[in-house]
């Protein structure tokens, strides 16, 4: 690990335990070591004595702030702190644009990230199970069960949503853990498009089937949906109205990914959750990281920069409608 | 559930190409239809009266017309089944008329569609519920925007019956367009002298005031309670001060352009734009002020008797509640420098456009009246007219009659033979002439016969400068041959384009506009002076270009409206609205953000959060909010989003 993520780590630690101390906060929410070598868990501290189980590093990769999502509703009135990485600040600004979390009762440490390593990847490149990573500078160090060690290097592990990585900094934070990070200069870029964009009509619709075809409706990318926020009322399980036929069928599959689409749209900024936590690896970047391309070639628009904005439905530009004359 | 549907023939509108016979068979099949009917005119008295004794006799709860469109005869059919008993809500229009029969060839396939259509109306009214109106005060003041002819004409009816009327008007002095014309047709009347009587009485009327110099900036509220927030322009002069007196004036040594004097001149930086401005009040143009640009000078407020400069005022901005909205905002001169390098663009001084030469023509014109060259001041021998510049010629984008060139170009051509004596040359290049006016036509012969106008029928081709001339080339399309005339003055009739900034306005108002910015009418034959927006209306040339017979005619049109309209002290509003479903709202209170009324309202509720709510009689049925609400719990009244799922499985499933 480098030096800068060791710092981020004690950093992250020094500030809990400090929020917790203070009174400031009744739980602090962060990442802690899973339950297997290659995965992180969200952690959820409530004595300064757990604070040393806080930890950063490249493995880190779930949006905490899905966590306060329905008003941060556990329980009502608790202060709660949490970490956000850049693209996870963008979730929350967005959730404090539509006032659907208390800014009173948030404390939020952000954390400047380098960029998350793709797991399933790393896995997927030994046929037998990891046992151990270490993160020794520009190298990563796996070990698995039969002993073989690789190092591989760190660039080539990124998510490919981290290696074009436009907001390494959070959007909003009360407290930085660690020194901010070059932003990066330039329009925003939309990666992993340009094959599927190439494609006719006729051609996109086989690949959307092709890839829905598999979901199994587990649910677990709008419950890991920081942006989406109405699971208990959710239409796509609601008999009425009835927008969305509960048949496990690609069709059926394809529309519940795109009501979910077309409801996060404006808040979602492409953070990468759904894609992660899908366990039958459905692209859903297609349709997420694509709808804010549009939003963004269309009305100039990207989800969760600043807290003043206003949501881009939320909004009526009368030049965007002169611009259509 | 007892449906009945009666599908109409419409004459031959419908059943020429749908087979209304055989529907009703089919209909008959539906599941909860108990009576199906074809008739000849269902609006007609007879087929009204057949709805109504099949609601008797056969015991309907709920009604199907599948006739034309819901814009032409819901309100009746509403009326029909209500005056049977029904509520009104309990009837759904088909529209196999605008939707089928006028669009298609294919009888069968015709058939077919009508009878998608009847069956996703009975899906719809299957689920409808009664609904009930509301009622809300009316506000009785009116807003009028534009203090033109039109606009002070709509003022003064409305003043008249007793209504209390506020005119916005962007300028400083209220007069419009018409205050900027010499003379006018087919009269030779001074323009000035009828419009003046009437910008004083304006001014002078207990019922009426008038804002100038300020803009709409927002419109909120509706039909009956609207809220207008009103932004009066900084003067930099205290008009509660300012006499008038022109003294300012006299003594600015900086210059600004004339806009009153259509460029034609200039003015001094602190100007009043003519002698009868109402109010008469003076104004500093800031971009051409010496104070404002050089920080030096300061002339006005020491020669000003009245104290009234303030070189620091700043905009304000007022509210006003109003019940009707008259929109009068009139038009503007096409920019021909722009689209016709032709003629030179503007860069021959002795091209000159309509109302340019209206204002040299005019006694209180820069020229005092005398009909000049531009380039040297002398009188001209020659002066050539061409007409629809800017109008009736699509190269430019323009391919609509401005109406009133004609007239003007044959008014100013009289004019011309006065101003510079009987044996001046006057030629009008012309493509047709028209003159469908009263006393339009005898007016024109008269240019042509008694004062001896030559009409030369066709196109200039180009102008250009040959010795000291405007070489006029073009042709003669009756005698077939071109035609170079020397002219010393050539004036272009100018045609009328929409109000700067028309859009936008519309935009502020929520009324459609057309591409060239005029406003839109809701219906071209039946609500001319309404706009499609409930309590806003149109009056003069902010429509379509009019002359000023037609303006103020119009313009008396929609005051007529207007008291119309607040006759009544109570407004029924429709029971179409939006409803939250609040177990399901998370309050991130889009829907308040979004509203164009202000309908919804946060309501606390008894456990302390707060749950979004829309208050009846402000909601106007837009479903904006509907579609916004990110978790799907608010709906529309009569418009439910089942109800328009069961309209689309139906459809596509059925």
């Amino acid at each position: 690990m480098s030096g800068a993520e060791i710092a981020r780590q004690d950093r992250i630690r020094e500030l809990a335990r400090q929020a917790l101390t203070e009174g400031k906060v009744d739980y602090f929410i962060g990442w802690k070591a899973g339950h297997v070598p290659s995965e992180v868990i969200p952690a959820f501290v409530r004595n300064v004595d757990e604070c040393d189980m806080l930890l950063w590093n490249p493995l880190c990769h779930h949006n905490l702030t899905t966590f306060l999502k329905r008003k941060m509703p556990d329980p009502p009135d608790a202060r709660i702190g949490v970490c956000v990485k850049g693209c996870d600040s963008r979730t929350l600004v967005a959730l404090l644009q539509e006032t659907l979390v208390d800014k009173e009762r948030l404390y939020v440490v952000g954390v400047p990230c380098d960029g998350i390593i793709d797991r399933r990847r790393l896995e997927k490149a030994f046929s037998d199970e990891v046992i151990d990573i270490a993160f020794q500078g520009e190298q990563v160090v796996v070990t698995t069960r039969g002993g073989e060690t690789k190092e591989l290097a760190y660039e080539e592990l990124l998510l490919e949503q981290c290696a074009s990585c436009d907001f390494p900094n959070p959007r909003y934070y009360d407290d930085l853990a660690g020194e901010l990070l070059p932003q990066p200069e330039g329009p925003p870029r939309f990666p992993g498009l340009e094959e599927y964009e190439a494609l006719s009509a006729e051609e996109k619709d086989r690949v959307l089937a092709d890839a829905f075809a598999t979901c199994i409706r587990c649910f677990a990318c709008i419950h890991v949906c920081p942006v989406c926020y109405c699971w208990d009322q959710c239409v796509n399980r609601s008999r009425r109205p009835a927008l969305v036929g509960q048949k496990v069928a690609a069709k059926e599959n394809l529309m519940f990914q795109m009501v979910h689409m077309f409801h996060v749209a404006g808040r979602c900024p492409s953070c990468g959750a759904c894609d992660r936590s899908c366990p039958v690896e459905i692209p859903l970047y297609l349709l997420h990281r694509k709808m804010n391309k549009e939003l963004f070639e269309m009305l100039g628009f990207q989800a969760g920069l600043n807290v003043e904005d206003k949501p881009v439905f939320q909004t009526f530009n009368i030049d965007d409608a002169l611009g259509e004359q | 559930m007892r449906i009945g549907v009666f599908i109409c023939h419409c004459g031959t509108n419908i059943a020429a190409t749908v087979d209304s016979h055989g529907l009703a068979e089919r209909a008959a099949e539906l599941k909860d239809v108990v009576h199906t009917e074809d008739v000849m005119y269902t609006c007609s008295e007879p087929g009204q009266a057949g709805i109504q004794r099949a609601i008797r006799e056969k015991g309907l709860t709920r009604v199907v017309v599948a006739a034309c469109s819901p814009q032409m005869h819901e309100v009746t059919f509403r009326r029909c089944v209500e005056d049977a008993g029904l509520n009104p809500h309990l009837f759904e229009m088909a529209n196999i008329r605008e939707h089928c029969s006028w669009i298609h060839d294919d009888k069968e396939l015709a058939t077919e569609k009508a009878y998608e259509i009847i069956k996703m109306a009975v899906a719809k009214v299957r689920t409808a519920e009664p609904l009930f109106p509301n009622e809300v005060d009316v506000n009785k003041d009116v807003l009028v925007i534009g203090g033109g002819v039109a606009g002070i004409q709509v003022a003064l009816d409305l003043a008249d019956a007793g209504l209390k009327v506020t005119i916005v008007e962007r300028e400083t002095t209220i007069g419009g367009t018409m205050a900027r014309l010499d003379k006018t047709f087919p009269t030779i009347d001074c323009s000035a002298c009828i419009l003046t009587p009437r910008m004083v009485d304006a001014a002078h009327h207990e019922n009426i005031t008038i804002m100038a110099y300020s803009e709409v900036d927002r419109v909120q509220g509706y039909v009956g309670n609207f809220v207008v927030d009103i932004k009066r322009k900084a003067a930099m002069v205290d008009w509660n001060r300012c006499i008038g007196c022109e003294l300012c004036v006299q003594k600015c040594p900086a210059r600004g352009p004339d806009y009153f004097n259509a460029g034609l001149a200039e003015t001094k930086a602190i100007y009043i734009p003519f002698p009868q401005a109402v109010p008469k009040r003076a104004a500093i143009q800031t971009d051409y002020c010496r104070w404002f640009q050089q920080g030096k000078c300061r002339v006005c407020s020491r020669v000003c008797p009245a104290n009234a400069i303030d070189y620091d005022q700043q905009d304000t901005y007022v509210q006003r509640k109003v019940g009707a909205i008259v929109v009068a905002t009139g038009m503007d001169v096409f920019p021909w420098e722009e689209y016709y390098p032709q003629y030179g663009g503007g860069r021959i001084p002795d091209v000159i456009s309509g109302l340019q030469y209206e204002r040299m023509l005019n006694a209180s014109g820069p020229t005092g009246g005398h009909v000049h060259r531009i380039s040297n001041h002398e009188e001209p021998k020659t002066v050539v007219f061409i007409q629809c510049v800017g109008s009736r010629d699509e190269a430019v984008g323009r391919p609509y009659c401005s109406s009133v060139c004609c007239m003007y170009t044959a008014k100013q051509a009289i004019l011309t033979k006065s101003h510079c004596g009987d044996d001046t040359d006057v030629y009008v290049f012309y493509i047709d002439i028209r003159a469908t006016g009263k006393g339009y036509e005898e007016f024109i012969k008269r240019a042509q016969s008694e004062f001896g106008v030559n009409y030369v029928r066709g196109r200039v081709s180009k102008l250009y400068e040959d010795n000291g001339k405007v070489m006029v080339r073009g042709m003669d399309t009756l005698l077939g041959h071109q035609v170079e005339i020397p002219a010393d003055l050539v004036i272009l009739a100018t045609g009328t384009t929409s109000a700067e900034g028309a859009p936008q306005l519309a935009q502020t108002l929520n009324i459609s506009y057309d591409e060239f910015g005029f406003f839109k009418e809701s219906h071209p034959k039946l609500r001319p002076v309404e706009t499609n927006t409930a309590g806003i209306f149109l009056a003069g040339a902010c429509q379509s270009p009019k002359d000023i017979p037609t303006s103020v005619a119009q313009a008396s049109g929609t005051a007529s409206k207007v008291l119309g309209l607040l006759a009544k002290d109570k407004l029924k509003t429709s029971p179409e609205v939006a409803v939250v479903d609040q177990s399901r709202c998370v309050g991130c209170w889009k829907c308040i953000d979004v509203c164009p009324f202000s309908a919804p309202e946060k309501q606390e509720l008894r456990d302390g959060t707060s749950r979004s709510h829309v208050i009846e009689t402000v909601c106007q049925g837009c479903g904006i909010c509907v579609a916004t609400c990110p978790v799907n719990c608010i709906s529309l009244k009569g418009f439910t989003t089942d109800s328009l799922i069961d309209q689309l499985e139906e459809a596509l499933l059925g």
